[in-house]
C-alpha cells in the first residue's frame, strides 16, 4: 500500500499497467499524445504484483490496471480518463507536467 | 322396409360402434326376421334395440323405453325417406370417428413437441452457462440474418429490432416537432429521451459483447454498408462530430472553441484506443497462431487467451464509452434546438452514407440496386437502420449520375434570350448526349428529393426548372425522331428500351460533394501527417 503511494508520487503522472494489458497501452499512448511523459510501472514485472493489485483495488479502481495518478492523486481507470479528457478537464490537470 | 334405422341407439350408449356394413347386415337380418315373423334374431348385437324393435314392429304407441316415443315420432315423420336418414346417420358416425382419431393424433403430436421443447430448453440453459453455440434446432430469425445460434446474440438482435423501431418513432416525432412550434422544455425532454435511447443501445451492446464479442466487434447486426464505417463495433466518435458540425451555421465563439477542443480530444482518445486495439489484435493473432484458443491447450495458456478475450470486451466497452461521452459533451455544448437538429442529422448520416456509398459504385444496375434494395428491404425490423429514406423504388428505376446543364446562360453577343440560348444548346447536342443529360438531370432531381426528405436546404425552384429542362430535351429528341419518320408506337418502344438500359451513376452534384470531401480528407491527412 505504502509502496503504491510512494510510487505514485514519484513523478507528476504515473500509470500502473501490465505488459499484457492493451487498455493500459492505449492510456499510455493517449498521455504521450498529450505531450506528457508518464512514469509507467508494469506491475507484472514487479515481485509484489498481487499486493500492488490489491492496494490499487482498495484505493477505488474496479480494475487494477490501468490506474492513473496525477500529482499523487488517483484519477482512475480508462473510463475516468476518457471522460475527463472529453470534458477538457484532463489537459489542465497535466499542464504542470508537460515536457 | 328398414324402419328400424331410426331406432339405432347411439354407440356411446352401448359402447360399441356399429360400422355401416354391420348395420346393413343387421338390417338385413331384421328383414328376414320380419319376413319370418321371428322376433328373436340371433344376430342381435345390441340387446336394448331388440326391445325397441319390438315396439316399432308393433307400430303401436311406445311401451316405455325412454327413447322410444321420440324415435317413434321420428319414424313416423321419416318413414318416407329412411334411406336418406340411414345414410346421413352413417356419415355422421363416420365423421365422428374420424374426428376422434384426428384429435388423438393431434394430442400425440402436442405431447411429443412438448417433450422436445423441454429438451431444447435444457440444452439452452446448459449452453448459456457454457457460452458455446447451440445446435441448429432453434429457429432464431425468420429473415435468416443471424447466423449465430448464441442465445445472448439472438436476444440482442431482437432487442436491436425494437430499438430501431423506437428510434424511428423518436426521429419522426422530433422532425414533426421541429417543423412546428414547440417550447424549449418539451423539446429538451424529447432530446434527452433520444440521448437516453442511444445510451440504452450502448448498454445493450455491452451485454451482447459479453455473449459474443466478435459479433459486436464486427457489427454483424448492421448492414454491409454500415459496417464499412465500423470502428470497434460502431461509429467513429470523430465521424460523429464531422457529421454534426456542418449542420450548425450559427455557433457562438464559446461553442466553437468547445467544439474544437472536443474534436481534438476525441481524436486523441480515438487514436489511443485504435493503437491499443492494434496491439491487442496482434497478441490475439499470436494466441490463435500458437493454438491457445483451441482445445487441448494447457490451462495457463487458455487463461491468458481468456484474459485477452476479456480485454477485447473491455475495448468494446471503452469504445462505446467514448461514443457515449462524445454525445454527452455535444449535448452540453449545443443548445436544445441545435441538439435536436443534430440528432436528425445523425440519423441521416446512418442512412445517406450508405446511399452515397452505393451510388458511387458505378457497377451494373440490377446487381447493386438489388443488393441495396435487399439491404433496405430488410429494414423490417432487424438489421438496417435505413429509416426515413424510402428510396427503394426510385433507386431501382433511375439511379443516375447527372451533370447539370448550365441553365443560366447569360446572353451572348448575339442578344439571345435565355430560353433561346438554352434551346440552341440543346439542339446542338447529339441524341446520345441528350440521353446522358436526361439521366444526369433525373439524378439531380433524385438528390433534390433526398434533400427535401432530409429537410435540408434546397431550392424549390430547382424542381420545376430541372423537370422543364428534361421536358425540353425529350421534346427535341422526339422532334428529330419525327423528322426521321418514326411513328409513335416505334418511338415508345425505343424509349422503353433506352430506359431499361440505363446504368445508375452518381449525379454530378454528388460527385462534386464526394470530391470535396475527398479533398478535405486529403488536406486533413496531409496536415496531420
Amino acid at each position: 500500500m505504502d509502496k503504491v503511494i510512494r510510487m505514485s508520487s514519484e513523478k507528476g503522472v504515473v500509470i500502473f499497467s501490465k505488459s499484457s494489458c492493451c487498455l493500459s497501452y492505449a492510456v499510455q499512448v493517449l498521455f504521450q499524445d498529450l505531450g506528457v511523459n508518464p512514469k509507467i510501472h508494469e506491475i507484472d514485472k514487479d515481485p509484489e504484483c498481487r499486493e500492488i493489485e490489491k492496494a490499487l483495488m482498495r484505493l477505488g479502481c474496479s480494475k487494477p490496471v490501468p490506474a492513473v495518478f496525477i500529482g499523487g492523486k488517483l484519477v482512475g481507470s480508462t473510463n475516468e480518463v476518457m471522460s475527463m479528457h472529453l470534458s477538457s478537464s484532463l489537459v489542465p490537470l497535466v499542464k504542470p507536467y508537460l515536457c | 322396409m328398414n324402419s328400424t334405422s331410426t331406432h339405432f341407439v347411439p354407440p356411446r350408449r352401448v359402447g360399441i360402434y356399429e360400422p355401416v356394413h354391420q348395420f346393413g347386415m343387421w338390417g338385413e337380418s331384421f328383414k328376414s326376421n320380419i319376413s319370418n315373423g321371428n322376433m328373436n334374431t340371433p344376430n342381435h348385437i345390441i340387446i336394448p334395440n331388440n326391445q325397441k324393435l319390438d315396439n316399432n314392429l308393433s307400430e303401436d304407441t311406445s311401451h316405455g323405453t325412454a327413447g322410444t316415443p321420440h324415435m317413434f315420432d321420428q319414424e313416423a315423420s321419416t318413414s318416407r325417406h329412411p334411406d336418406k336418414i340411414q345414410r346421413r346417420l352413417a356419415q355422421n358416425r363416420e365423421a365422428a370417428r374420424k374426428s376422434r382419431l384426428r384429435k388423438k393424433a393431434y394430442v400425440q403430436q402436442l405431447e411429443t413437441s412438448r417433450l422436445k421443447l423441454i429438451q431444447l430448453e435444457q440444452e439452452l440453459d446448459r449452453a448459456r452457462q457454457q457460452g458455446f453455440y447451440v445446435g441448429n434446432g432453434i429457429d432464431t430469425n425468420s429473415l435468416g440474418f443471424s447466423e449465430t445460434m448464441n442465445p445472448g446474440i439472438a436476444a440482442f438482435e431482437m432487442e436491436y429490432g425494437h430499438w430501431v423501431e423506437e428510434q424511428n418513432r423518436q426521429i419522426c416525432e422530433l422532425r414533426t416537432v421541429l417543423h412546428g412550434h414547440i417550447n424549449d422544455i418539451e423539446l429538451r425532454l424529447l432530446v434527452e429521451n433520444a440521448m437516453k435511447h442511444y445510451f440504452e443501445l450502448f448498454r445493450m451492446k455491452s451485454s451482447a459483447a459479453k455473449a459474443d464479442v466478435f459479433f459486436v466487434m464486427s457489427g454483424m447486426w448492421r448492414t454491409s454498408a454500415e459496417r464499412f464505417f465500423l470502428w470497434i463495433g460502431g461509429f467513429r466518435p470523430s465521424d460523429l462530430l464531422k457529421v454534426l458540425l456542418p449542420h450548425f451555421d450559427i455557433l457562438t465563439d464559446q461553442q466553437l472553441l468547445d467544439v474544437c477542443n472536443l474534436k481534438q480530444s476525441c481524436q486523441q482518445a480515438e487514436d489511443a484506443l485504435t493503437q491499443g486495439m492494434e496491439k491487442l489484435q496482434h497478441t490475439l493473432a499470436d494466441c490463435v497462431a500458437a493454438g491457445q484458443l483451441g482445445e487441448g491447450s494447457y490451462i495457463p495458456q487458455v487463461n491468458s487467451a481468456m484474459e485477452r478475450l476479456e480485454a477485447l470486451v473491455s475495448f468494446v466497452n471503452q469504445a462505446d464509452h467514448l461514443r457515449h461521452e462524445t454525445l454527452q459533451q455535444m449535448y452540453r455544448i449545443l443548445t436544445t434546438r441545435q441538439a435536436a437538429r443534430g440528432l436528425l442529422a445523425l440519423e441521416l448520416f446512418s442512412s445517406s452514407s450508405a446511399i452515397a456509398t452505393m451510388l458511387s459504385l458505378s457497377i451494373a444496375t440490377p446487381g447493386t440496386a438489388a443488393i441495396f434494395r435487399r439491404g433496405t428491404a430488410s429494414a423490417t425490423s432487424t438489421s438496417s437502420s435505413f429509416h426515413g429514406v424510402r428510396i427503394q423504388q426510385q433507386v431501382s428505376a433511375r439511379v443516375p449520375a447527372a451533370a447539370m446543364i448550365s441553365s443560366s446562360r447569360k446572353p451572348s453577343v448575339v442578344m439571345m434570350s435565355k430560353r433561346e440560348a438554352e434551346l440552341k444548346e440543346i439542339r446542338s447536342k447529339t441524341t446520345e448526349q441528350l440521353q446522358e443529360e436526361v439521366v444526369d438531370l433525373k439524378g439531380e432531381l433524385f438528390m433534390l428529393r433526398l434533400q427535401k426528405s432530409a429537410r435540408n436546404e434546397f431550392k424549390s425552384s430547382d424542381f420545376r426548372r430541372m423537370k422543364k429542362q428534361v421536358a425540353r430535351m425529350l421534346t427535341v429528341k422526339r422532334e428529330r425522331e419525327i423528322k426521321e419518320g418514326i411513328k409513335k408506337r416505334l418511338s415508345r418502344k425505343l424509349d422503353r428500351q433506352w430506359k431499361k438500359s440505363i446504368v445508375p451513376r452518381p449525379p454530378p452534384s454528388l460527385k462534386k460533394l464526394q470530391e470535396e470531401e475527398a479533398a478535405e480528407e486529403a488536406a486533413e491527412a496531409a496536415k496531420s501527417a
